[in-house]
């Protein structure tokens, strides 16, 4: 096992910076956020429970160009995007990394792929720091995970006294570390400190287990308690741009003239508009529906389809929502009630 | 001596008795132990769960336009009644939805309570360092205990951060009060942070709001929050022509916030619900407080946004000393 002192990880990302993005939390004006680090190595923070907004940003953004077009003279000229660069996502928490297997589910699963996520995935390794304090928001546990949990990160680093315990866990980790040997050292602790961190609890535990609940919640379209949450929701998109796992998105062009650009941007099924047709037509008229539609696609539809919850525990929602619209909530009544 | 939530129960259950409201609207406890959420009961059955307390809470003024359904887009009769749990804060956004004409005052009971700021649990975690089980709180003492460590703090350290600038804390004109007004908060403007931002160079306040700025996510959650904001279809609603592009550029970022701000000029009842619930802690305090801060300058009123019959920017003066 390896170990990497904490005073050595500036030096890590900047050699790392040599062929890659990299992307860590930095605090901003009190806040904290994976932001990218230009010139300025020194500046993550450990000082986080979750970044405000999560690791999906680095490989689905909120908005990118898909193309840009000229049309002059019926001469149409149409420029893909430029390559993207390696990326390095470090200070990522167990819970973003599980999303993105959820992500990937979506994006790289099946007869289409999508091209701009795969490639930044293929060119992107992430991070991971075991969680040494889950907070009140915290429930990672109740989705088969732990905050010391290894799926979906390259590496695993488990915070101890001054330095953390390296874990690779895919082959891109293990290249990565031996590609920058030198700033690694030889740890002989016993791994307990790796096994304290994957046993340990959450505290709102595990309690808000979904179970079976998406076989329970097939019959469950028109279950009164929707709208007794709906009633609450201001309908901001707050909790669907949060969220390491929603990955709604629309696609819409900017021209001036003959030149623009093709761009994908979040959407969020908490919109008004989202679901509105060409007629004036929305099938989701008010928030009742739409509130069902964000549960029920986290709870029933994604795990229909690919086996998995759509959720990972990992408390951004819960915490920024104004009106305390709480998933776990959601997933403790409907056991109950079902 | 019954506490405030039973003697709002009272009322709740004397309304619904004597058929006055068809709906209440207060708080209620939610998943983790200090946070409220807001409440809707349609009997007294249902408003039993409901409760008054110290801990943060949000705004409920806004319901009200979901609830009664706009004047003139089909607002209730005037017999079908809402009542409304009100602090300060809320009783100014329930003004500013009536001078607006948004809702009518007749279609509402509303219940009072006095409020000498609200406490921010999250603040109390943080001086405790873990997570508070218990919080009581006394006066301006409050005792927050966690598993391992107890702590008393003082209440001004953890008071909610938009209650530090509460510029009303009682409600005058309610239908029914629980308990009599406080003798007047003191009210302390305090344009301090407005004025560090004015000291800066053009270039390093544009840096300033562009850093802000980009952090946005644009979930409009400050926008779905305010009182003020009540357009019946708000401009960045508009998909066709589209008035705000869907990219975070920053250019449109500046548009985003810019022309928020300018809505609410004037109208901003100075609640801080905007700042309260951005996920990117974007001071929109400033903004709005900038503009509050110009308008009370330039027109000489006391406290701008305090909804009126008549409003520095919402009144045409022949005589105005300004040209157009």
């Amino acid at each position: 096992m390896d170990k990497l002192l904490r005073s050595n990880v500036s030096r890590l990302l900047k050699k790392l910076s040599e062929h890659a993005e990299i992307y860590a939390p930095t605090m901003e004006d009190g806040v904290c956020v994976l932001s990218k680090l230009v010139n300025n190595y020194d500046d993550w923070t450990l000082d986080y429970v979750r970044t405000t907004n999560s690791v999906k940003d680095i490989f689905f953004p909120q908005n990118e160009e898909i193309m840009r077009y000229k049309n002059a003279n019926n001469d149409l000229n149409i420029e893909p995007p430029k390559p993207f660069k390696e990326r390095v996502a470090f200070g990522v928490r167990p819970c973003d990394a599980a999303a993105m297997l959820l992500l990937d589910n979506v994006f790289l699963e099946g007869e289409f792929y999508d091209s701009y996520y795969k490639e930044r995935r293929e060119k992107g390794a992430l991070i991971t720091i075991a969680c040494e304090k889950p907070d009140q928001y915290c429930f990672c546990t109740s989705f088969h995970s732990s905050p010391g949990a290894t799926e979906g990160s390259d590496i695993v680093l488990y915070p101890a006294d001054d330095y953390f315990l390296v874990v690779a866990v895919t082959d891109k980790g293990k290249k990565l570390i031996k590609a920058n040997a030198e700033i690694f050292e030889n740890a002989t602790e016993k791994s307990g400190i790796v096994e304290n961190y994957k046993s340990m609890k959450t505290p709102i535990g595990n309690n808000c287990s979904p179970g079976e609940l998406n076989e329970k919640l097939k019959n469950e379209f028109d279950n009164p308690y929707w709208k007794k949450i709906a009633r609450r929701c201001l309908g901001c998109g707050n909790c669907t741009f949060v969220c390491p796992t929603c990955h709604c998105f629309a696609v819409c062009d900017v021209a001036r003239g003959c030149d623009g650009k093709r761009t994908r941007t979040w959407d969020s099924c908490k919109f008004q508009d989202f679901f509105l047709m060409a007629g004036d037509h929305n099938p989701r008229p008010t928030q009742v529906e739409r509130t069902r539609q964000r549960f029920m696609h986290k709870l029933n539809y994604f795990k229909e389809k690919y086996d998995k919850y759509q959720c990972v525990g990992c408390g951004r929602c819960v915490e920024k929502c104004p009106v305390g619209v709480h998933i776990a909530d959601v997933i403790t009544h409907m056991k109950e009630e079902l | 001596m019954m506490n405030m939530t039973e003697k709002m129960l009272e009322q709740i259950r004397d309304l619904f008795e004597k058929k006055n409201i068809k709906l209440f609207i207060g708080f209620e406890k939610g998943f983790e132990k200090f946070s409220r959420i807001p409440a809707f009961a349609e009997n007294y059955d249902e408003a039993k769960s409901m409760i008054i307390d110290e801990f943060e809470t949000p705004l409920l003024a806004k319901y009200l336009i979901r609830e009664l359904g706009e004047v003139g887009a089909g607002a209730v009769e005037k017999s079908e009644r809402v009542g409304i749990l009100t602090r300060g804060c809320d009783y100014l956004s329930i003004r500013r939805l009536v001078v607006d004409n948004i809702i009518l005052r007749e279609n509402l009971v509303i219940i009072g309570i006095p409020c000498n700021g609200l406490i921010d649990p999250k603040k109390a975690n943080k001086l405790l360092g873990e997570e508070a089980q218990e919080i009581t709180v006394d006066e301006k003492i409050v005792l927050a205990k966690g598993e391992i460590k107890s702590r008393e703090i003082n209440k001004e350290e953890i008071l909610l951060d938009r209650c530090k600038k509460c510029i009303m804390s009682k409600v005058e004109e309610s239908d029914i009060l629980l308990e009599e007004n406080m003798d007047d908060m003191e009210v302390s403007k305090d344009y301090s942070a407005v004025e560090e931002i004015e000291k800066l160079t053009t270039e390093e306040r544009y840096e300033f709001w562009r850093r802000q700025f980009d952090r946005c996510i644009r979930c409009f959650a400050c926008r779905d929050a305010c009182t003020a904001c009540n357009c019946r279809k708000c401009i960045f609603d508009i998909t066709e022509p589209e008035m705000l592009e869907k990219t975070v550029a920053t250019s449109e970022q500046f548009m985003f916030h810019f022309i928020r701000a300018f809505h609410v000029a004037g109208r901003c009842t100075a609640c801080g619900e905007c700042e309260k619930v951005c996920p990117v802690d974007i001071p929109l305090g400033l903004l709005n407080g900038k503009f509050k801060k110009d308008i009370e300058l330039l027109f000489d009123v006391d406290e701008a946004g305090i909804p009126a019959e008549i409003e520095p920017l919402g009144e045409f003066k022949l005589d105005d000393p300004v040209e157009w």
